[in-house]
């Protein structure tokens, strides 16, 4: 359809019949159509007709079903072959009274109507043409935007793959010259170069410290990336979360009572083993533990609770208290976003980048769980997270192998 | 300069690295460990190296130019002088599955993820050699060994 000077909209019509008398009348009856301009052109054989389809592009097709070459059922096999298998074809077929099974046919070819001749009244026809382009108009526009989706899709499944790949490489390219730095600083630590002095031994432990830290800083931006893009995946396994915790304690137990932190491990007697992805979690516990250890003063203390969770029980709880410098409340809310930092100006609680607690809260997500963080300024802070027993684990059986996006 | 147990050679290992930086920091840590070490700083070279000198086990960065890490194990495994030593990989990758692939795949004696505390290097080195002289038992349950 085009827009025209009078301001009316231009509708070309194909009128495919092989008798002179009923093509005259479709004509009439169609163009006392309001508002539009109707151009015609008549045709009498199907070969004629699918020619000038080919040649003109009408806005839509009336055809008779008898006509001397081929049947109207196969030149709309053939107007079909035109258009492509699923796309909608602006036609509408006139067939005998008592001819329903052709109408059927019709329509299943891909017409958008049928009119019985002899009973169809002008209106009905032009009713029937008009109703044919809207619809075939309003299918076209949907099928163009279902296609413009789909290709906004494809591109942004391509860019995050690119972003994907970028942080991959940007991790191995971080990780790469600070693991000769922190080699060469360990040869001079362990006296390979010869005996140190006391200040040069010192200054090289701090050194390396930072470089171990920076390794850190570089996993948990490619843990925040591989987040970011949907590369997480959960491998779940029946585990106890009560063993999990203990092992991470122990593992800890070291560096605790090295700053004079007394570390205690609480688990509840009993709890079920559950479905859980084993390393996501005790990456959880690690973090929160590091975290407790990093702000409680000496002589302070660091517990480590398991228990069962819930009215009934639905859920199992692993919290970590200490009796740190704690956090203020209007920070509560917002400390396991993404890079969000406590105030830079010169308090002691620093939560460095901010990532650990993010991954934390993601891996908790990914297992239908809940994490918070409760605090009193100076009494400690409390941090804890819930792993459904039963529901959610069974949702994560079918994940398992999967991406979980 | 140790000189291993009497009447034993010096073994020999062979670190393929593209990082010059830490092939170097590598070196002087196995040279203090009593071993001969040679470097490649590529693939290709690691190769060549590898086949004119075959070391009693080679250190083996994964991404390289070249070729790359995995390409130098296929090349050892495919020569009968070079098949049967031992193999460590070391990566700065973090992409899953590479250890697996490294073992069960490769049937590397170990698998580093840089960065690494040398005495891990050097403890897995002498499990492989110690493992190469005597009666072989595998090092990693899992690994298909060869």
């Amino acid at each position: 359809m085009k827009g025209t000077h009078s301001g009316q909209t231009r509708v070309h019509i194909l009128i495919v019949d092989a008798d002179p008398a009923d093509r005259e009348a479709s004509q009439r009856a169609i163009a006392g159509w309001p508002d539009r301009e109707t151009v015609f052109s008549d045709v009498d054989s199907a070969e004629e007709a699918l020619r000038l389809y080919r040649a003109e592009h009408p806005d839509c097709v009336v055809l008779d079903y008898q006509l001397p070459d081929r049947d109207g059922l196969e030149l709309l096999r053939a107007l079909q072959g035109e258009e492509g298998a699923s796309a909608p074809l602006p036609a509408v077929m006139l067939t005998g009274h008592g001819n329903e099974s052709v109408a059927a046919e019709a329509l299943k070819l891909g017409a958008q109507d049928y009119c019985v001749k002899g009973r169809i009244t002008p209106e009905g026809l032009r009713r029937a043409v008009a109703r044919a382009i809207e619809k075939v108009m309003m299918l076209r526009k949907i099928e163009e935007q279902r296609r413009e989706l789909e290709s906004a899709n494809r591109d942004l499944r391509r860019m995050n793959e690119e972003i994907w790949a970028w942080y991959r490489t940007l991790a191995h390219e971080l990780k790469t010259p600070l693991s000769s730095a922190r080699e060469l600083l360990a040869i001079q630590l362990d006296g390979l170069n010869g005996p140190l002095t006391e200040e040069q031994f010192q200054q090289l432990t701090l050194a390396k410290e930072s470089c171990n830290q920076m390794a850190v800083l570089i996993d948990d931006l490619f843990d925040a990336a591989r987040l970011d893009t949907g590369k997480m995946t959960i491998k779940a396994r029946p585990a106890s979360m009560g063993d999990m915790a203990s092992r991470v304690v122990n593992s800890m137990a070291a560096a605790a009572a090295d700053k004079g932190i007394h570390l205690k491990c609480e688990v509840e007697p009993g709890l079920p083993r559950i479905l859980v992805d084993e390393h996501l979690i005790t990456q959880v516990i690690t973090n929160l533990l590091n975290n407790a250890l990093k702000f409680t003063p000496k002589g302070g203390e660091v517990v480590v609770t398991v228990r069962a969770n819930g009215k009934r029980q639905e859920s199992i709880l692993v919290s970590v208290s200490d009796t740190g410098c704690g956090i203020e409340k209007d920070h509560l809310d917002r400390i396991f976003d993404r890079l969000y930092q406590t105030s830079s100006d010169g308090s002691l609680c620093n939560i460095g980048l901010g990532l650990g607690l993010a991954i934390c809260r993601e891996s908790v997500k990914l297992h239908n769980g809940e994490i918070w963080a409760e605090s009193e300024p100076v009494k400690g802070s409390t941090f804890s997270f819930t792993i459904p027993m039963s529901r959610g684990t069974e949702q994560l059986a079918g994940d398992a192998p999967g991406e979980s996006r | 300069m140790l000189q291993g147990n009497q009447g034993e050679r010096v073994r020999t290992i062979l670190i393929i690295e593209d990082d010059e930086k830490l092939a170097i920091a590598l070196a002087v840590r196995l040279k203090a460990s009593g071993y001969q070490v040679f470097a490649a700083y590529d693939a290709l070279a690691g190769v060549c190296q590898a086949v004119r000198r075959e070391p009693d086990l080679i250190l083996l960065d994964i991404a390289m130019p070249l070729g790359g890490g995995w390409s130098v194990a296929e090349r050892m495994k495919s020569k009968a002088n070079t098949a049967a030593i031992p193999i460590i990989f070391i990566t700065a990758s973090k992409e899953p599955g590479l250890r697996e692939k490294a073992l069960e795949k490769y049937g590397a004696v170990g698998f580093l993820e840089k960065p690494f505390e040398a005495s891990d290097l050097i403890s897995m080195i002498h499990k492989a050699l110690d493992d190469s002289t005597g009666v072989s038992s595998p090092l990693f349950m899992g690994s298909s060994g060869r």
